[in-house]
């Protein structure tokens, strides 16, 4: 199928079932609201090897924050409940409390309650004051710049984590021009994060390896330095292939996440490299959603 | 469903116990209310005899101009939604539990007593004891909000555990008697013995006369307080204070050993 000249192969993304949470940070400027989610979303690309993925959803204007002041809201995925809380405490606590002006707040709600600020007060050493206003409460945590405000408590909703689309591309300037133009047109989509640096994977992965330790490792049928020696899906033109990952909420935000990357790289001009667009996929037996390209295009 | 809307239909010397409205769990549907039965005096009635109703949402509830007889209004209401037009007697929102309270009028004594949650709102003055501790409770206000647009009498928010009250007008003496926690924003003049035994809490104020007792802390940013206002704002409908003006914040009493703090606005 072709979409304005742009090959769309006939494949699918396979995403998976994951649990979600959104936080809102805020501080005195959009500098340091953006430090405190910069540091808070660092090394929370994948949940194989950090535990959760996590990434700023959008800016966020002075009447949309709790208290009035710039910020961001954060949204995190992980496979387990567990690991949710406890990255999210440990964030928190590490990157947001740390961060000068900052104050942290729930963003979601849902009746699936998990700590923010609840373990984090003890922080105060006594001296830390609770407010509970409309229901929620607040923890007042005096430290050294006046004190850190954060919401006791957040809220984790069913999410989908893996969604996906590989640029498919002559050469890697083009490949890595394609991918910004897409990442550009999703920046302030709500509900979806890409979690990988500026949004685009390079290191694709399969399951399995042939080493026996490893979960996973290089997805070599889409790996151009590999088409002689290996079985490769890529077509002789092809040399460089990136990959964008996204997460969102429900169906919904993925397909129109996808379709609107698609959709902004047809529209541009780096289309003229771009060989194909295709997705990463096992299959279709490990995961419980499937992105099917071609219908979400059309 | 349209709410339902009562208006006293009979003239009665007698007070009148409006508890009925939200404290029978039984009155699911307008016949149940319209059939209910009101003591008055020493005499009976049905709601129908005493008031003229129409609408059919027990659970949202319109009161006409009513009365200073009028008791127990809202008395421990859970998930309703009543408004009042007019002057009601005495423990209005006793003890209520959720759900949004409205009095476009005056009310009398111990309004709001022993509130638990939900939002009461009083578009003019009430008497003494607001917030006041209910006979068979020790505590004054447990938790939810109470905003009262004109004044306030004496011996008002005693022992207040937790919850928030907004005053726009002034506070008579002997208030925020043993304040344990809670926050509480007062525009107008404060009376005699303000904060008598208090132990913690936050108090927002523009009378400066309370403040000499208490210790000034610092002139650091607070980020507390530009969120509660904000909040309070969003609660009320419109801004209490302004966030542009000089708030100084002072943090424990010179005499008495408690952590009060108090914010105190300059005019």
């Amino acid at each position: 199928m072709k979409y304005k000249g742009m090959q769309i192969e006939n494949t699918f993304a396979e995403a998976f079932n994951m649990k979600a949470s959104r936080i809102i940070v805020t501080a005195d400027n959009l500098k340091w609201a953006k430090n405190a989610c910069d540091s808070f979303t660092g090394f929370a690309t994948s949940v194989i090897g950090c535990g959760i993925e996590a990434g700023i959803e959008k800016q966020l204007s002075k009447a949309a924050t709790p208290d009035g002041r710039h910020g961001y809201s954060i949204l995190l995925f992980s496979m387990s409940r567990n690991v949710l809380e406890k990255q999210l405490e440990t964030r928190v606590g590490q990157c947001i409390l740390t961060c000068p002006t900052t104050a942290v707040f729930s963003g979601i709600e849902s009746d699936d309650v998990i700590p923010l600020g609840k373990n984090l007060r003890y922080f105060g050493d006594g001296h830390q004051i609770s407010k509970k206003i409309n229901k929620k409460r607040f923890w007042r945590i005096p430290v050294m710049d006046g004190e850190f405000l954060c919401e006791e408590s957040t809220s984790r909703v069913p999410a989908i984590g893996g969604g996906n689309f590989l640029v498919l591309s002559k050469n890697r300037p083009s490949c890595l021009k394609a991918c910004e133009v897409a990442i550009d047109s999703i920046k302030n989509l709500p509900n979806v994060i890409t979690p990988f640096p500026g949004g685009v994977v390079r290191s694709g992965s399969k399951i399995g390896s042939k080493y026996k330790t490893l979960i996973a490792s290089t997805n070599d049928e889409f790996c151009p330095t590999l088409k002689s020696i290996t079985k490769s899906s890529l077509a002789n033109n092809v040399n460089c292939v990136m990959e964008i990952v996204i997460n969102g909420l429900d169906e919904k935000d993925i397909s129109l996440a996808i379709k609107k990357s698609i959709q902004a790289i047809a529209k541009s001009n780096i289309k003229k490299d771009i060989v194909s667009i295709s997705a990463g996929n096992y299959g279709g037996k490990l995961g419980q959603y499937h992105f099917h390209l071609r219908k979400i295009i059309k | 469903m349209k709410p339902v809307t009562l208006k006293l239909k009979k003239k009665t010397k007698f007070r009148l116990d409006m508890g009925f409205l939200s404290c029978n769990p039984n009155i699911t549907s307008i016949e149940k209310l319209k059939s209910q039965i009101v003591f008055n005096g020493k005499n009976q009635y049905k709601v129908t005899e005493l008031f003229s109703v129409s609408g059919s949402d027990v659970k949202n509830i319109f009161i006409k101009s009513a009365k200073n007889i009028m008791d127990n209004l809202g008395k421990d209401m859970d998930g309703m939604n009543i408004t009042v037009h007019g002057n009601v007697g005495h423990s209005f929102g006793k003890e209520m539990k959720s759900g949004v309270l409205k009095l476009y009028g005056n009310s009398l004594e111990y309004t709001a007593s022993g509130i638990k949650g939900g939002s009461l709102f009083v578009f003019g003055n009430t008497g003494n004891y607001l917030c006041g501790k209910p006979s068979a409770n020790n505590i004054g206000i447990l938790d939810g909000f109470v905003y009262v647009k004109g004044n306030v009498g004496n011996h008002s928010i005693q022992r207040m555990r937790r919850g928030n009250i907004v005053i726009e007008g002034n506070i008579g003496d002997y208030s925020c008697h043993q304040m344990i926690s809670g926050s509480i924003i007062i525009k107008g003049k404060i009376g005699k013995n303000f904060c008598d035994e208090i132990k913690r809490g936050t108090i927002i104020i523009k009378d400066k006369k309370v403040v000499k007792n208490y210790l000034l802390a610092n002139n650091a940013e607070v980020n507390f307080i530009k969120f509660y206002l904000l909040q309070i704002s969003k609660w009320v409908g419109k801004n209490i204070l302004p966030l542009s003006k000089n708030i100084i914040r002072y943090h424990g009493h010179k005499d008495e050993n408690n952590l009060c703090e108090v914010f105190l606005v300059k005019n």
